[in-house]
């Protein structure tokens, strides 16, 4: 059902909420691969390493706002200046625990979003995520 | 009747007035002249009663005079005044010609002014404007605005005492130089803008200039004025709004502490949304995981309440956020406080983590006591010293010096430590970002601390910055203005 070809990637600092989409990625696809990372400097530290290699590069990200260190909205101002050399299309989901209507009107403003999730987010909405990679 | 009419009719060039006036007091008929001595059409004429042409002071004596005549065979003319449509009060004498049974008669009235005006109207026109002239003088003594004329050249050629009350400068003083000399710099320009729209006759409404009294203090005035004729001379009055003008400016100020008050309350209740909105999520979703396991009896009751009390929590923090994002902060109340008991306060509150570091903490505090918000002081010095101690260097125990001095237009207070630091260059004033946390090996580090102090000391008008070299220490400065 779900292509395991597809890389998934998560940036979240929250160590308990990397375990469980973990094993909801897990209990959807076995062999999904995810990267975690724990804030936006490792996160783009990984993408500017990758440049170049295509299928090393994540397909979908889920993305913290909050982290310390560099925050996602830092990651997405990075993202944006790296982009022309990435060469792949790579869909970013802000998934965040935070309703701040500020911080969704922000979203609106990266065209590089496609959406925006509030925390928690259940299997379902993860399934049909990786269902549109 | 008939006779009469025509009598009118022929008349049309008689410089008289001649007229027929009815039983009710009305106009029935009238010659031109009418209106060329006293201003009325005819069609005016035939509406109002004849008694209300007659000068007011006469108009008794008017009516008596009709009457009685009225009965005579052969009446004597009377003088009586009239009024024109403008208000000019003119002297005629009355010849009074009854008509057939009724008390309808024939008025004819020669305009005499000429000859009476000379003896007596003159003399009364000058009593009447002394009298004037008297109360006007009185008005413009005893008024609570400031009157002037002013001159083409720019200087004032007439003042009301209103002003060297207000000014502080004698009348002498104030005309000796040009009035733009007492305006305030940054309004003479707009000032002499409005005085040369004046020359082509505006009338100016509700302009607002500063004059500097003797003292050397502003004061606002507001202006009507408008020119007294072509000769360029100005008449205004203006009238002191200083007080006005300052409770405004009290109200600015109060709106801009609110806002501020506001923006904190935002702040705050975001930090609330996202800090306890992720755990509660994490807990509904760890819930929902132990419910697909395997479970005893026992064990899913526990879940549901586990469950229940999550789904408790996340409306409670809901309500919360809500009475946050509306709710007035009680606790910017300014009051005197002693910035050592302050200190020591904390001190006390922090002694655990203090013994267990072996710091030191040293105080100097020039100024002591502050007018401040008790709640905020307390918050700066419990966040900058629990972050001392936080971040201290592993090889040596830490030393904080805290103090305190004046400064221009408030107090400064420093907070110097010999911790870790922070590598500014790195993250320059990032370091006061919401949750922003710069030492990775410190899990309890949640980023707030700064942040909330910063946005109580700006919400207070005062300043806050960071001087830090790594594994050197940090220091902190802080302006307040009191």
């Amino acid at each position: 059902m779900i292509k395991g070809s597809h890389i998934l990637c998560l940036i979240d600092d929250d160590n308990i909420h990397q375990f469980i989409i973990k094993k909801i990625v897990k209990k959807l696809s076995p062999n999904q691969e995810l990267l975690v990372f724990s804030n936006g400097e490792e996160g783009i530290d990984f993408m500017k390493s990758r440049i170049g290699k295509i299928e090393k590069l994540p397909d979908l990200i889920l993305l913290d706002i909050n982290m310390p260190v560099m925050d996602g909205w830092e990651f997405l101002e990075e993202f944006v200046t790296i982009t022309p050399e990435i060469k792949k299309e790579i869909i970013i989901y802000i998934l965040s625990s935070s309703d701040n209507p500020t911080d969704k009107e922000k979203a609106k403003k990266f065209e590089l979003i496609s959406g925006y999730i509030i925390k928690p987010i259940n299997e379902n909405q993860l399934e049909s995520l990786l269902e549109n990679v | 009747m008939k006779t009469s009419s025509v009598y009118i009719k022929k008349s049309v060039l008689n410089n008289d007035l001649i007229t027929i006036i009815n039983d009710k007091g009305y106009f029935v008929e009238s010659n031109p002249q009418w209106s060329v001595l006293l201003g009325y059409d005819k069609k005016e004429l035939l509406t109002i009663p004849y008694l209300t042409l007659v000068y007011y002071e006469d108009r008794s004596k008017t009516k008596h005079a009709i009457e009685s005549r009225l009965q005579m065979a052969n009446p004597r003319p009377f003088k009586s005044r009239m009024v024109s449509k403008l208000g000019d009060v003119i002297w005629f004498e009355w010849i009074i010609t009854k008509i057939g049974s009724t008390n309808e008669f024939l008025l004819i009235a020669k305009d005499i002014t000429k000859q009476k005006s000379k003896k007596s109207s003159i003399e009364e026109d000058l009593i009447a404007l002394k009298l004037k002239n008297r109360q006007l003088e009185d008005l413009f003594n005893l008024s609570q605005d400031l009157i002037t004329i002013s001159n083409p050249e720019g200087y004032f050629t007439k003042l009301n005492p209103q002003w060297s009350k207000t000014m502080g400068y004698t009348e002498k003083e104030l005309m000796e130089k040009p009035y733009l000399f007492f305006v305030h710099p940054d309004d003479q320009q707009n000032t002499v803008a409005e005085a040369a729209k004046q020359f082509d006759g505006t009338t100016i409404f509700n302009f607002r200039n500063r004059y500097i009294t003797k003292k050397g203090e502003t004061i606002w005035l507001d202006w009507n004025a408008t020119a007294l004729d072509h000769t360029g001379e100005v008449f205004g009055i203006a009238r002191n709004i200083t007080s006005a003008i300052k409770q405004e400016q009290k109200i600015e100020a109060t709106l801009q502490e609110l806002i501020a008050k506001n923006k904190q309350l935002e702040d705050y209740a975001y930090i609330t949304s996202h800090n306890l909105r992720s755990p509660v999520a994490n807990i509904f979703m760890l819930t929902k995981f132990l419910e697909e396991s395997k479970l005893t009896e026992e064990q899913v009751g526990y879940t549901d309440m586990i469950k229940n009390s999550a789904e408790l929590l996340n409306k409670t923090m809901k309500d919360l956020i809500n009475v946050v994002q509306i709710n007035q902060a009680t606790d910017m109340t300014i009051q005197n406080i002693s910035l050592l008991e302050t200190c020591e306060e904390t001190k006390r509150q922090l002694s655990a983590k203090i013994m267990e570091t072996q710091a030191k903490i040293h105080t100097n505090f020039e100024i002591d006591t502050i007018s401040y918000s008790y709640a905020y002081l307390r918050s700066i010095f419990l966040n900058l010293i629990s972050n001392s101690l936080k971040y201290c260097a592993p090889e040596r125990k830490p030393i904080i010096h805290i103090s305190s001095k004046e400064i221009g237009n408030g107090i400064q207070l420093i907070f110097e430590d010999n911790g870790l630091g922070i590598d500014l260059k790195k993250f320059g004033q990032k370091v006061f970002g919401f949750r922003k946390t710069f030492h990775t090996n410190n899990a309890n580090a949640k980023g707030l601390g700064l942040f909330i102090i910063k946005s109580q000391i700006e919400a207070l008008k005062g300043t806050i910055d960071i001087d830090s070299e790594p594994n050197k220490g940090t220091k902190f400065t802080i302006n307040i203005i009191l």
